[in-house]
């Protein structure tokens, strides 16, 4: 696999969880209860930060990889 | 829906819309603005989501609809509107002595350092028992620690009625003991009345006009 399809599909990754995270933010959003209120923090947090994490280290590791080695 | 919070779905939606276009053509990361434009919607606008709408949900929770949102509630919320002005919380709900869209969160907030960020977790607690633990009868919950004056003299220390009423100037030492929260605003006698619901039964209600 090229580094652009492997980094296409960390972001593929990356993105389907933020896209998750936001989604389930809105639904709790509309949803005006307190379970919502622990939704939103819990699981629509969960996956916004996982989504952010996946995001950052495929930037290191796109970065690492493209780094001039020593020598 | 308040608009702020369909502002922030709306907002929210589009955030999620932007995403799908990157993922969908990961290959316009391959320049310099592709690479910017990627960190501000994968990085920057799902932080600002989040933020938006940790705000909006921590004033939404601060509501007195939201409160009482829980059955266990239910009978506190009645015990608002009980026709008494001896009995303290209805006297405060039904006179705007505090704000009636957050009256459990302005007497129940903890008035200390962190204290918000205290009673949310006490909040949270309360959700996950609600919802998945066995949750105690409206008459068998108590507070985690007794009343502190605190919370009262939040609002009324150096008000004229407080400071100057016949009751709490009769004696030198009441003042000066209620402010140490030695002598506690609920003692018996003074305003003890305090969402007495074992009593709802029967007792006149008020009733709110529409506004």
């Amino acid at each position: 696999m090229s580094d652009a399809k492997r980094i296409g599909k960390r972001l593929r990754i990356a993105g389907s969880l933020l896209i998750t995270g936001l989604l389930v933010e809105a639904a709790c959003l509309m949803l005006a209860k307190p379970i919502g209120f622990v939704l939103f923090v819990v699981v629509g947090g969960l996956f916004l930060l996982s989504g952010v994490v996946v995001y950052l280290l495929a930037l290191v590791i796109d970065t690492l990889k493209s780094a001039p080695g020593p020598g | 829906m308040h608009h702020p919070t369909t502002l922030i779905v709306i907002f929210v939606l589009f955030s999620a819309a932007l995403i799908g276009v990157v993922i969908a053509r990961p290959e316009i990361t391959a320049t310099r603005g592709g690479k910017i434009l990627a960190f501000l919607v994968l990085f920057f606008l799902p932080i600002l989501c989040g933020a938006m709408g940790v705000s909006s949900e921590m004033n939404r929770s601060k509501t007195t609809a939201f409160c009482l949102s829980c059955h266990t509630m239910e009978a506190y919320g009645k015990s608002l509107h009980i026709d008494d002005p001896g009995h303290l919380p209805a006297a405060h709900f039904q006179n705007h002595r505090v704000p009636a869209d957050e009256a459990c969160y302005t007497c129940h907030a903890d008035y200390a350092l962190f204290g918000t960020l205290k009673v949310k977790l006490h909040g949270l607690r309360h959700v996950y028992v609600y919802y998945f633990g066995t949750p105690p009868a409206p008459q068998e919950i108590k507070l985690y620690e007794p009343f502190n004056n605190r919370e009262c003299l939040h609002c009324h220390l150096g008000a004229r009625s407080f400071e100057e009423g016949a009751v709490h100037t009769a004696d030198p030492a009441t003042l000066p003991a209620v402010k140490s929260n030695t002598l506690s605003c609920m003692s018996s006698g003074c305003h003890e009345i305090v969402h007495d619901i074992a009593h709802l039964e029967g007792a006149k209600l008020w009733k709110e006009p529409n506004r």
